[in-house]
């Protein structure tokens, strides 16, 4: 249940590092918001995907 | 890529010298997984900007690419991968058979050394993001030289880094390169879709359909005309011929036998697309544009340096992505070009081997020419392992159509095919020399041993083939030629057996 979750949020952290750059092309936020909901995603990333690939190996 | 399937491989046994058992076949979708990792790398941050560097237009990029990456992931699937799911051997196995013991020794070498460089200009993409950070002088489009110590410094530490890490082994980095690469393939998006919104921005246009946006590419991003100074002209026929030899050691030159082994079906091979239409398409337009943006704010700024358009367009995680795309595939290329050393001094230790392969690459990578003529390069590398592609290729099908036998070397227990080398060796020389016409003949009337005429004039012009197309002719050469002398070679040594 846990494992899902984790890959859920993995998933959900991939989806909000595209998404501020699909609304900074449609003139919604700012390159500089783009960039911090950019790095947030990114360390949300690596560490859900690395539990989750972690566990999936063992 | 390749570091994964080792590592699948090892699991069920490295089958180095034996044929891939049926129990350690993969599934179709394994390969793409491979394919999409591998060819989203570092390099594709240089490769895309290059185009603008190289004055392509909208159309010849776009179709250019479409085109050359159909082509490339048609050559893996016909011409590849059909030989590996029959032979289901290595590379290095099969070209022993056919060549001998020594000569792919040989191979070995050219390879290693072409992974080294290739290695070196993965490290200087990396070190392009500390320049972000340190601010120091890095190199300019046209530099060939280390251009400050700050650089120097900086590539050092980035490729003493990927050097120790290969050299502990490099099974951890390609767990990372696992996790990183979905992240890093929509880093890679976003590049582009920043850049986009930045040129519609600053060029004020208004786009409301797909025909406005076209217009936008072909009027302020792809404008075409004069290439940069000290760079090549790209029409499409040069972005078709490098976009499907840029991997024409792996497909072409069959260094993916080792890959496509393991699956089950030839066709499997058309999971390459994922790869081509993902890094060698997504990937190398994104990264031209965010190019195109920095000639378009500044035509006097021509620098290629990935750290800067990277944190510019993405912050802190695009300077993020500039290093692990460089490092992930930096690592198993240094790791790769070790092994490739290592076989031809079997007792050298490992672990020494890929340390002095590291620093190789490290030295390779302070000098900006490999990474900053990266078209070229790859070019290069195409070529120089294309013709043992063409002499399997050959002795795969057709060596015993005409009545000789394949797989000499075995058969005749000789370690060093002579046929196969004069087949290689020739190949690259003619290809040097069409290459390099233009100046052969400058340099013949330079010494009076030709004097300037029309003659001459259309010879020079008919027979000059730029690096980029020359690969395609040269494959048909090595095909003949291994043929034409593997008649007189087996003929003069077995005499007895032949018949």
């Amino acid at each position: 249940m846990i494992k899902q979750f984790i890959r859920i949020i993995s998933w959900i952290s991939l989806a909000i590092l595209i998404a501020p750059a699909l609304l900074f092309l449609f003139g919604k936020i700012e390159l500089d918001q783009v960039k911090i909901i950019m790095l947030i995603a990114t360390v949300a990333w690596f560490i859900t995907a690395t539990a989750w690939f972690t566990a999936k190996k063992a | 890529m390749e570091e994964q399937q080792q590592s699948k491989s090892e699991h069920k046994g490295e089958f180095e010298r034996e044929r891939v058992p049926k129990n350690a076949l993969l599934g179709f979708r394994d390969f793409i997984g491979m394919y999409a990792g591998e060819h989203c790398a570092g390099t594709e941050l240089m490769i895309g900007p290059l185009f603008v560097a190289a004055g392509v237009s909208a159309f010849d990029l776009v179709l250019g690419l479409i085109v050359g990456n159909a082509m490339a992931v048609l050559s893996w699937m016909f011409l590849c991968a059909p030989i590996a799911t029959r032979s289901r051997l290595t590379l290095y196995y099969h070209l022993e058979k056919i060549c001998g013991k020594n000569l792919v020794t040989l191979y070995n070498l050219a390879n290693g050394v072409m992974f080294c460089f290739l290695a070196g200009s993965m490290i200087t993409v990396s070190a392009t993001a500390l320049g972000v950070w340190f601010k120091f002088p890095m190199p300019g489009l046209n530099d060939l030289y280390p251009n400050s110590i700050g650089w120097v410094v900086a590539v050092l530490a980035v490729g003493t880094l990927i050097s120790v890490v290969a050299a502990f082994g490099y099974k951890s980095v390609a767990k990372f390169a696992n996790i990183a690469a979905p992240w890093m393939v929509l880093v890679f998006l976003v590049f582009g879709l920043v850049g986009l919104k930045q040129f519609i921005d600053v060029s004020e246009f208004q786009i409301k359909n797909a025909g406005d946006l076209w217009q936008l590419a072909n009027t302020q991003i792809w404008k075409g005309g004069e290439p940069l100074t000290g760079q090549i002209k790209f029409t499409f026929w040069h972005v078709m011929f490098f976009s499907w030899f840029c991997n024409m050691a792996m497909h072409v030159g069959m260094s993916d036998l080792s890959v496509l082994r393991f699956a089950r079906k030839p066709w499997y091979a058309s999971a390459s697309a994922a790869g081509m239409y993902v890094g060698h398409f997504m990937a190398w337009i994104c990264a031209s544009i965010l190019y195109a943006y920095q000639l378009h704010i500044n035509p006097e700024n021509t620098d290629v340096l990935p750290g800067p358009m990277a944190f510019k367009a993405a912050g802190i995680a695009g300077l993020l992505c500039v290093v692990v795309a460089g490092w992930t595939t930096a690592n198993p290329t240094i790791y790769r070009a070790g092994l490739a050393f290592q076989a031809i001094m079997p007792k050298t230790n490992r672990f020494k081997v890929t340390l002095a392969t590291g620093a190789i690459a490290t030295i390779a990578g302070m000098f900006p020419a490999i990474a900053m003529k990266l078209l070229g390069f790859v070019a290069i590398y195409g070529m120089l392992l294309m013709p043992m592609g063409a002499v399997i290729f050959v002795d795969f099908w057709l060596i015993k159509k005409f009545g000789l036998q394949s797989n000499y070397a075995e058969f005749s227990r000789k370690t060093f095919n002579w046929a196969a080398a004069l087949a290689w060796f020739i190949t690259l020389t003619v290809c040097t020399v069409l290459v390099k016409m233009t100046s052969i003949i400058n340099w013949l009337i330079e010494i009076g041993m030709l004097s300037e005429s029309k003659q001459v004039g259309w010879f020079r012009e008919t027979f000059t083939v730029q690096i980029f197309f020359v690969s395609l002719p040269g494959w048909f050469i090595a095909a003949v030629l291994y043929i034409a002398l593997s008649f007189v070679y087996q003929k003069k040594l077995r005499p007895s057996t032949q018949g």
